[in-house]
């Protein structure tokens, strides 16, 4: 991590309230490390990051793969999320000097935001593991941080949406609510694309919008939809839930409520980590 | 108050699908191979629901095909372990493993499992070699969704050295996942092993990277054989 990163939860707690006094929108997140890892005193393998000013707001979370063969995939998680902050935070200052129409932005991003987080995230991970200005080109040592990672980024002008791997990126607008990307047709039982991967961005999904219509971002790791597996309709209801309890109660209210929420899912679920981070426009 | 109800109401624990698939043909009749199986799935059931109690976070269910003469559900619904009872099988008839596998591909479907659940943890046990057309149906289940290499727990157990392990062999995918009882003790070993480690194995519930079938963990490895005198090498059920 470089100078010009301070840690992820001294962005959090900075932006948001730059975010609630400064700007139109508002970020918050919960992580709570899973029922069945507190049993075994295993660390949580997921991350989080938000970050919000006049300009912009980014949310991120990321989750670890967390089996012996990606023993470092909770520091993996945490650089993603970190990568992510870094890369939207550029972004919008392009997006915002630039004004072009989000259609235009998501021809563009397709085709170089995958390739820009992966080196970002490949050269992070390679100091991390001990190698000497290394690029970012993929290298056997990256699969140790194993991770996904889903992070959306909001300006006045334009939503990017990005998703690799699995979790759930929850769009809650006057529309209803909906994923912003489905499931891949590919992936069959706990197997994720990843960021280890040497091809990890052709498995990216981004997608930009305009934000007008956008009430809530709900960015979900995959131990809050595994909690719903007998009834997998009812996992898109967190979103309606949640969106209404914020409308009633203000997102700081919810915010401070959700780690016993998400600890309780867990316990009653499978016991993963659990983590949320929430964009309200 | 909220017009959303809290979704909380709906959360619940995964499930751990466990098949057992049984080869009842009539060789298992010899040296009452049949009868050690019994005896082993029995005895195997009181550890299995401990281990299943002892993890909270996971309901292990279980069913069974017996294949000879043709495949039938042994028992069909996915059966808490709890509630799991074991019927005596029979032996007689010849070993259509095709047909086995055939059921069995009817149920690993993603519309009746989902795309997200724990790995199934699947054994297969038997004594010979198939007489049906096993290799075209073993491509075929290997081309559906969940029975693509790599999303499910596979292990061949040999009864006795008739058995073709080769057959076994590339059902698992792996010589390591094959394993051979010469008698009832290490049968019994060995089906306790599959249905109390495996299980816990299969639900541990960490990501997999997608696209590395091949790459897939092994599992853990059954207790080592018991030494014995060098005549008692043979089978002797």
């Amino acid at each position: 991590m470089s100078d010009l990163d301070p840690p992820t939860e001294e962005i959090d707690d900075q932006a948001t309230e730059r975010g609630e006094t400064l700007a139109p929108w508002l970020v918050a997140s919960a992580a709570v490390v899973g029922a069945k890892h507190v049993v075994v005193d295993k660390p949580s393998q997921d991350s989080v990051a938000t970050y919000a000013d006049q300009d912009c707001a980014v949310v991120a979370v990321a989750d670890g793969h967390g089996d012996p063969r990606h023993a470092r995939s909770d520091v993996g998680s945490r650089l993603a999320c970190e990568v992510a902050l870094e890369v939207f935070k550029e972004l919008s200052q392009d997006i915002l000097d630039q004004g072009r129409h989000h259609k235009e932005w998501e021809r563009e991003l397709r085709l170089r935001l995958p390739g820009r987080i992966s080196w970002m995230w490949n050269q992070r991970v390679r100091e991390h593991a001990g190698q000497t200005e290394p690029d970012g080109a993929w290298h056997p040592d990256v699969d140790l941080y194993g991770t996904t990672l889903i992070c959306a980024l909001l300006t006045r002008r334009c939503v990017v949406l990005f998703q690799l791997g699995d979790g759930d990126l929850v769009v809650v607008s006057k529309a209803g609510v909906h994923c912003a990307f489905p499931p891949s047709d590919e992936l069959f039982g706990t197997a994720t694309w990843s960021l280890a991967q040497a091809d990890a961005p052709t498995h990216a999904d981004l997608i930009c919008c305009h934000p007008r219509d956008l009430s809530l971002l709900l960015l979900c790791t995959d131990g809050i939809r595994d909690a719903f597996v007998k009834k997998p309709e009812a996992f898109l209801g967190v979103g309606r839930w949640l969106h209404s309890r914020v409308k009633e109660e203000g997102l700081s209210r919810v915010e401070e409520t959700l780690p016993e929420w998400l600890s309780e899912l867990s316990r009653r679920g499978n016991g993963d980590d659990a983590s949320i981070a929430m964009l309200k426009f | 108050m909220t017009d959303d109800i809290d979704p909380l109401g709906a959360v619940s624990r995964s499930q751990l699908h466990f098949f057992w698939l049984a080869d009842c043909s009539g060789s298992m009749r010899m040296h009452g191979k049949i009868q050690a199986l019994n005896n082993a799935i029995h005895e195997s059931l009181p550890a299995a629901r401990e281990a299943a109690a002892a993890n909270p976070f996971a309901e292990m269910v279980m069913r069974a095909i017996k294949f000879s003469t043709g495949a039938a559900w042994h028992v069909k619904d996915a059966t808490p372990v709890d509630d799991f009872v074991w019927k005596d099988l029979e032996a007689l008839g010849v070993t259509d493993l095709a047909a086995a596998l055939r059921l069995l591909k009817e149920e690993l479907t993603p519309e009746k499992m989902g795309r997200r659940a724990l790995p199934p943890v699947i054994v297969l046990l038997s004594d010979g070699a198939p007489t049906d057309d096993w290799e075209h149906a073993l491509m075929e289940f290997n081309d559906t969704g969940w029975g693509r290499p790599g999303r499910t727990v596979r292990v061949g157990i040999a009864l006795g050295k008739d058995a073709d392990k080769a057959v076994l062999q590339k059902w698992t995918g792996a010589e390591e996942t094959v394993f051979e009882a010469n008698n009832a003790q290490r049968l019994t070993e060995l089906i306790k092993w599959a249905s109390v480690t495996l299980s816990k194995f299969a639900s541990s519930g960490a990501s997999q990277v997608g696209g590395s079938e091949s790459g897939s963990p092994l599992p853990p490895p059954p207790p080592p054989v018991a030494v014995v005198a060098d005549d008692e090498d043979d089978d002797t059920w």
